[in-house]
């Protein structure tokens, strides 16, 4: 235990005198991390790839056609008008350019907390429109029909005579009639859905002003909305797990480095001459990962809650901390097995170079596709940080208890054993075997 | 300066380089890594209209009473009139929940046989149960159904009948079934939605489950206004969904821009052990007559066609993974060549500072990334707009500056992206192709001045 204890000491002391080394320890995930929340710190788009913010840009082919009314008749409308603070004149230009203008400034038709606004594009051809769709250059086109200002001035028509006993247009031509503005979009998309139904809030409020006013507003369902997580969370916030995961990955190379430097200053033949087991360098070896495990992750949890991660309790910090250090297993398994195969240089490079596809296949960012192989347990969880990123996300966004992560505990601490053993024995085989 | 001394290092470091036991597993290994791990995850991933939402539905709905059941049942007060015009045939007996339930089970994205459904319904008693599944994200969302649905959507119905016709659905029947009892006509309810907020999936589901329950809002009232009705409706003509592409297809352009901009960390780690103190590469060429630049531009030949290698194995790695491109693969190759100055200054800024191979790596492992997103090459980015519509693009609406637009990899990203996946003309992706270039030829020329500086000139 003793030897176990100096050769820690050793690499500890090996990793603290190089100041470059050390940087990469503390100082870089945590600008990492600040920099993350810089990009990430606003509210979440949830967009893969396509347009973002709060502006949403749709495209418009109308087709509508002016309505046809004479001086007098239009003179008539007005009278039964009221004042509807719309941009515009539909009776002269048009109900559809009339209800574009007004997308345009859309503060006129939304709601007054509602922060977004709609810029406008008009396209003359569906395949034009339908391209920019699906390039993701604009959430949605719209095609106006072709009797949109007709079925408005019918309605209108109607009201009129609803509220005034009176109609201004033949009824047999400006009767009751239904038409329907086309949607061009991807469903998938979360900005086309999203855009949708602002949409539709905003053409009921346009159509507001022509129909109903004067009339009982119709009851509706309301819809609520609940989380199963407690607090709201910005997009960084709920990329946190997978950040950690890419952290705990990327900053792992660190202490890969001792087992590339020690074969290129041939210690471990020094080692191996001596009274040195190779469990004892092993040994050695996790310890010092797990030291600077937790104090990368310790200075990383701290980091993240000045940055305003919203902690829930204090037990979340130490519970993240101490998951880390089950992850150090498979880490120090895949350096191992790399350093065995080719060399420790690459020990210390690729599990960097590969930190994002593998933060990626916790389904951090982007959901993983479900695959369950027995029960509960998923085709992912035999990637050890799969298990990690799950733990991650529980504890810190969903805020479970300990004993309901205890599966992916379990996983994590089976998977993660299983990658250590593998690579300390092609390793003690590959390197620290042979004299 | 001569050609020879140029060509000498040139040819110095390429076999150092080769000789390594590390650049060839390297060079071929990675890509294979990087696009490996990726299509392991997300090749089956669906995108665009074939994603199928795991909804869990718990109905609470009590339906109608037996009495108003009874009335609408009576053919002779009814008349033709009948509620299977707009609703199903058994919404009577079964209530409005059961209706709304079946119509979220047959939702498809389009009228084409065999389309892919928009949900997946699962039926739970306890809420405890599906919130379990919730946690487990077994379920994208989960949605309840109160106990008042049928009565909220007749009661909807018949406002609405008022407001077309100024009288009620039940006033109309009294008038010649004057014992006809009055319907609800102002009953407000709610829908709970429940999910969880940091799940892309729940996010998605909800955007489109809001659309639904919004359109059958208008199925359950059938009358939009007093005189006539406009809805909005998906176009069923016009496929505009990628379900082509899996997400995996749909990264790929992201991720050859990423793939590029981390090989320089190999380079890195090579000029790292020309610093060291046991080597005097530096210290000979300081006092040798040829300058720094020979090293430079001897240094430059040798990784050209080290990053060329790279990304032909970065994109056949990609083809023969499955990515289909609609777009002319040759191009997007000549789009990605645009980002080596930007990888050559990545290899010259790190090195100007810093002599530990380690550290580099280490530094460019977290930076190559942090640069990938913050040019969106694998999820985008919030937008910070500098100024706005400035620039043209295809779509005919001019794009905003952002922030981001300093990075080149954004401008190769996004035109590897417009060629590759959606297939646009050349020509449309030239100001993104030309700001990669300009962009990462501006990057490269700064960090050779302070290469130049540090490793050549500092020390007289």
């Amino acid at each position: 235990m003793y030897k176990i204890i100096l050769y820690t000491i050793k690499c500890l002391k090996q990793t603290g005198r190089n100041v470059e080394r050390m940087s990469i320890i503390f100082l870089i995930p945590v600008l990492f991390i600040v920099g993350i929340a810089f990009l990430y710190g606003e509210k979440s788009s949830f967009v893969i790839i396509g347009d973002t913010g709060d502006n949403y840009k749709i495209g418009i082919i109308n087709q509508d056609q002016d309505p046809d009314l004479n001086s007098t008749l239009r003179s008539q409308f007005y009278d039964h008008m009221a004042e509807t603070g719309l941009l515009g004149d539909p009776l002269e230009e048009g109900f559809g350019t009339c209800f574009i203008k007004n997308i345009n400034q859309s503060r006129i038709l939304l709601s007054e907390n509602d922060k977004r606004s709609f810029s406008v594009i008009s396209y003359a051809d569906l395949d034009d429109a339908g391209k920019a769709v699906q390039s993701r250059f604009i959430s949605l086109s719209i095609i106006i029909p072709i009797n949109f200002s007709q079925t408005l001035i019918a309605g209108l028509n109607h009201r009129i005579m609803a509220t005034n006993g009176k109609l201004l247009l033949n009824a047999t031509e400006y009767v009751y009639s239904e038409t329907v503005i086309e949607l061009i979009g991807d469903y998938s998309y979360a900005r086309f859905a999203e855009a949708t139904t602002l949409l539709e809030e905003m053409l009921n409020s346009f159509l507001d002003h022509f129909w109903v006013i004067g009339l009982d507003l119709p009851g509706k369902f309301s819809v609520d909305y609940e989380m199963i997580t407690t607090l709201a969370f910005t997009e960084f916030d709920i990329y946190i797990p997978a950040f950690l995961i890419f952290v705990l990955i990327t900053s792992s190379t660190g202490v890969a480095g001792i087992v590339g430097y020690e074969q290129e200053q041939s210690t471990i033949d020094r080692l191996k001459l001596s009274d040195f087991p190779s469990s004892y360098f092993l040994f050695g070896l996790t310890f010092t990962q797990i030291i600077s495990t937790l104090l990368t992750m310790t200075c990383v949890i701290i980091t993240i809650y000045f940055l305003g991660f919203p902690f829930q309790r204090v037990d979340q910090a130490l519970l993240v901390i101490l998951v880390s250090i089950l992850a150090v297993l498979p880490l120090l398994g895949i350096s191992l097995g790399i350093a065995a195969f080719l060399g420790g240089k690459m020990a210390t490079y690729l599990p960097g170079l590969i930190a994002i596809p593998l933060s990626f296949l916790t389904g951090g960012f982007i959901p993983l596709p479900r695959t369950n192989l027995i029960g509960d347990i998923q085709l992912w969880h035999l990637n050890p940080f799969y298990s990690t990123g799950e733990v991650y996300r529980k504890i810190l966004i969903l805020n479970l208890e300990a004993n309901q992560i205890s599966l992916d505990l379990i996983l994590l601490l089976l998977i993660g054993m299983g990658f250590f053993i593998l690579g300390a024995l092609v390793f003690i085989k590959g390197v620290y075997g042979k004299i | 300066m001569s050609l020879k001394q140029i060509l000498g290092v040139a040819q110095r470091m390429g076999l150092q380089l080769f000789r390594s036991k590390w650049t060839i597993p390297y060079l071929i290994l990675y890509p294979l890594f990087f696009i490996g791990l990726y299509w392991i995850g997300f090749s089956t991933s669906p995108v665009g209209e074939s994603q199928t939402f795991l909804v869990g539905v718990i109905n609470q709905d009590l339906g109608l009473s037996d009495e108003i059941k009874s009335l609408f049942h009576n053919e002779t007060i009814m008349g033709n009139s009948s509620f299977t015009l707009y609703h199903s045939s058994d919404v009577l007996d079964k209530g409005f929940g059961i209706e709304f339930i079946d119509i979220l089970a047959n939702l498809t994205y389009s009228n084409i046989t065999n389309a892919p459904h928009i949900f997946e319904v699962t039926q739970f008693e306890e809420e405890s149960d599906a919130t379990d599944k919730l946690f487990k994200r077994d379920l994208d969302i989960l949605i309840v159904l109160s106990p008042n649905f049928s009565n909220t959507t007749l009661s909807i119905l018949n406002r609405y009948w008022h407001n077309t016709f100024r009288f009620y659905l039940h006033e109309m029947i009294q008038l010649d079934f004057p014992t006809f009892p009055d319907l609800p006509t102002n009953i407000n309810d709610s829908i709970r939605i429940i999910g969880d907020e940091s799940y892309f999936n729940f996010k998605m589901a909800k955007s489109v489950l809001s659309i639904v329950i919004h359109e059958y809002q208008d199925l359950t009232t059938t009358f939009k206004g007093p005189g006539g009705s406009i809805s909005i409706r998906m176009n069923k003509d016009y496929e505009v969904s990628i379900p082509k592409y899996s997400l995996f297809e749909l990264s790929i352009p992201g991720l050859i821009a990423f793939g590029i901009i981390v090989q320089p960390s190999l380079i890195s780690m090579f000029f790292c052990m020309e610093f060291r103190s046991n080597n005097t590469t530096f210290d000979r060429i300081r006092l040798a007559p040829s300058s720094g630049g020979v090293y430079i531009i001897g240094s430059i030949l040798v990784q050209i066609p080290i990053m060329i290698g790279q990304t032909i194995i970065l994109f056949l790695t990609s083809l023969m993974l499955g990515f289909n491109p609609q777009g002319d693969i040759l191009i997007g190759f000549l789009i990605a060549l645009t980002i080596f100055p930007f990888c050559l200054f990545l290899v010259y800024i790190s090195t100007a500072f810093l002599s530990n191979e380690d550290v580099v790596g280490n530094v460019l492992g977290f930076g190559a990334p942090f640069i990938a997103f913050m040019s969106g090459a694998f999820i985008e980015i919030p937008k910070v707009i500098l100024i706005p519509g400035i620039f043209p693009t295809s779509s005919g609406y001019p794009r905003d500056f952002l922030l981001w637009d300093f990075l080149p990899l954004t401008h190769t990203a996004n035109a590897l992206r417009q060629v590759l996946l959606y297939d646009f003309d050349f020509h449309l992706v030239l100001f993104d192709i030309f700001m990669s270039l300009f962009l990462s030829i501006i990057f490269l020329i700064f960090s050779l001045i302070i290469f130049s500086y540090l490793r050549f000139k500092r020390r007289g």
